[in-house]
């Protein structure tokens, strides 16, 4: 294989066009990295639901998210139970409180009452089968390990706090619940009922449901929704997103993180033209020799923008390692940075497109290109 | 002298820079005309305007007043784009530098020419490339890098990528003006080959070595033609 000229002048000049590269990088890092943070923040939003077995998720109409919910009738239950494609159907609490701390001051938790019994479809898929069993004692709950400061408490199993005037105590840690506005409770339906005690007896948050086979699950959904339009009927991948969606435009994190990367893209396009702008422009007399012998202008823009493409392929290679290196290096100090290869794809293609706009914006030095200027 | 014809005339041509008052003709009312199958020089001292006749007869600097025909056709009445193809498919320029591309291989700097202007396939381009580097004398640094080159040779792969595609005509602005005369006569004989070969070879000069290769002179003096001699005379003549 040949080497492009293009490549041939990056690699002479790489001194030169190092800088371009790094900014390039650099803005690419920033930008994976950043959305790869928002990415985890807003998966654990939704995490209930993606660690829990149930596949349809009924709940008032037009809810935006799981935590705005609202008490349902149990009566709901049986609009499923006559559903042929139905196997298991179970209610599901869900619901904001406040938290005592033993040694004083108050928090908002977040309670979740589920079933625990094996087949549960509510319960976290992160509660072992010793937790479950302990969690069934009355008052017993489940915390995530690293909202233990948050909650007032210091070693976690064994201690007790109060919600809602009522007694609870630790039974069990969780790993990857770190919620973004107040910890989560998990316990059995029975405490949840206790503490919560706004929820009648025949009333659930949510009512959940499983079906013999997934891929009955988007007609149901539809058919379900359809008939009952004072329900919210959503499939768990469905409810899961909106949730997501739902804190990414409430929150406006992802307003910030708009313009960060907004901000490191300007750096990094700024950095590249005016590198190849440079470059181009201590070229003049080598292209106008090549106008001159009639060669056409667009191959020589041609080379001005392909340099700008190994420009972004070159930052672009030494970001994504180190993006992985740096996610990697988030989960070790308890920050949750998702990466996933869709995620890594957009950056490319963002970086790779910023690159050859400044390719483009470089350009303009050609049109100092003139072949008449070699005859002095 | 061989088959002449007249390939390249210019009539009257009237050049000057600047306006009003620090408004100079540099080139007045030039009238001359050029064979294939000759090297012709223009002379002259410094400032006289050769360049810029070489300019108006090559199709790169647009001529006040006058007229260049060129192998049949008006030079200066074509579009932009038909004198860029005009340049493309008759042209062949040297200029005082080199001008080569620093990241780039003697051999490079002759495929692009090729590649580029006239799209033809690696096959080809590769044995013509190969010829042009022996006929050079650099089959063995097609490989260097201009920095690697001495100027002489750099010259060399100058004239081999305005030569590589055959042109009918050939434009050189003080060719051998850095080069000792060691280098300087071997890039004069290259292009006295080339237009016994058949094209139209016009070159600037300064150098009075240069008179014995030439077939035709012309000796301008501030803008105006002095008149064209036989080489032998003019050599004899422009000898101190
Ligand atoms: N673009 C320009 N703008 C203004 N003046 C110019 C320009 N090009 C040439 N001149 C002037 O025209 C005159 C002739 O220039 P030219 O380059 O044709 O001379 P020359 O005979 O080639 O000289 P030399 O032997 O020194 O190269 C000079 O006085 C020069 O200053
Ligand atoms: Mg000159």
């Amino acid at each position: 294989m040949r080497k492009p000229y293009s490549l041939k002048i990056l690699w002479h000049g790489r001194n030169r066009f190092l800088p371009a590269i790094l900014a390039v990088s650099f803005s690419a890092v920033l930008i994976a990295v950043q959305s790869g943070v928002l990415l985890g923040t807003l998966a654990v939003t939704s995490r209930p639901i993606d660690h829990a077995s149930a596949q349809i998720w009924i709940g008032i109409r037009d809810m935006p998210s799981i935590e705005l919910g609202h008490p349902i009738p149990e009566a709901w239950m049986f609009r499923l139970q006559a559903q042929p494609e139905v196997e298991e159907v179970e209610g599901y609490l869900y619901e904001f409180a406040y938290w005592h701390k033993p040694g004083g001051g108050s928090e908002h938790c977040c309670i979740i009452g589920a079933r625990l019994e094996g087949s549960s479809m509510g319960a976290v898929n992160d509660l072992s089968p010793q937790m479950r069993t302990r969690l069934t004692e009355p008052g017993a709950i489940v915390v995530d390990a690293t909202d233990l400061d948050r909650l007032g408490l210091k070693h976690g199993v064994g201690e007790c706090a109060e919600i809602m005037g009522q007694k609870v105590r630790v039974v069990g840690l969780v790993h990857g619940f770190k919620s973004i506005w107040g910890p989560y409770v998990f316990c059995s339906m029975e405490t949840a009922r206790r503490l919560l005690t706004m929820y009648g007896a025949d009333q659930y948050q949510y009512i959940l449901a499983q079906c013999k086979s997934s891929a009955d699950v988007p007609a149901v959904v539809e058919r379900l929704q359809h008939r009952y339009p004072e329900m919210s009927v959503l499939s768990d991948r469905d409810f899961s997103v909106q949730t997501r969606l739902y804190w990414l435009t409430r929150t406006r994190i992802g307003v910030a993180l708009g313009l960060t990367s907004i901000l490191a893209l300007i750096v990094g396009l700024v950095i590249t033209s005016q590198t190849l702008y440079a470059a181009t422009a201590a070229s003049l007399r080598e292209y106008a020799v090549l106008r001159a012998l009639g060669l056409p202008r667009w191959r020589i823009s041609t080379l001005v923008v392909s340099q700008s493409f190994w420009i972004g392929l070159g930052g672009v290679s030494a970001s994504v390692p180190a993006a992985l290196l740096l996610g990697r290096f988030a989960g070790f100090v308890g920050a949750e940075i998702q990466l996933p290869i869709w995620l890594l794809a957009a950056t490319i293609a963002i970086t790779m497109t910023i690159a050859l706009v400044s390719g483009l914006l470089a350009l303009r030095s050609l049109r100092l290109v003139e072949p008449a200027n070699l005859l002095r | 002298m061989i088959d002449a014809n007249v390939t390249l005339e210019g009539c009257n041509l009237t050049r000057s820079f600047g306006d009003g008052d620090t408004r100079s003709v540099v080139v007045h009312d030039v009238s001359l005309e050029f064979c294939s199958g000759e090297m012709s020089l223009l002379l002259g001292p410094s400032g006289s305007g050769k360049t810029t006749l070489l300019g108006m007869l090559s199709g790169l600097l647009q001529p006040d007043e006058g007229q260049v025909v060129v192998l049949g056709q008006d030079l200066w009445r074509m579009s932009e784009r038909e004198r860029e193809l005009f340049r493309l498919h008759h042209c062949g320029f040297i200029f005082q530098g080199a001008n080569l591309m620093p990241a780039l291989t003697a051999r490079d700097h002759l495929e692009m020419v090729l590649r580029w202007g006239e799209r033809l396939p690696w096959s080809e381009v590769n044995r013509r490339v190969t010829d042009m580097l022996g006929l050079l004398g650099l089959s063995r640094k097609g490989h260097l890098l201009p920095e690697h080159l001495s100027g002489g040779e750099k010259q060399r792969v100058a004239i081999g990528r305005a030569l590589i595609k055959q042109p009918r005509l050939f434009f050189a602005d003080e060719p051998t003006s850095a080069l000792d005369w060691e280098h300087g006569k071997h890039v004069v004989e290259l292009l006295r080959e080339t237009a016994h070969g058949g094209a139209t070879v016009v070159m600037v000069t300064h150098d009075p070595r240069i008179l014995n290769y030439a077939d035709r002179i012309y000796r301008l003096e501030d803008g105006r033609l002095l008149g064209a001699d036989a080489p032998t005379e003019s050599a004899v003549l422009g000898a101190p």
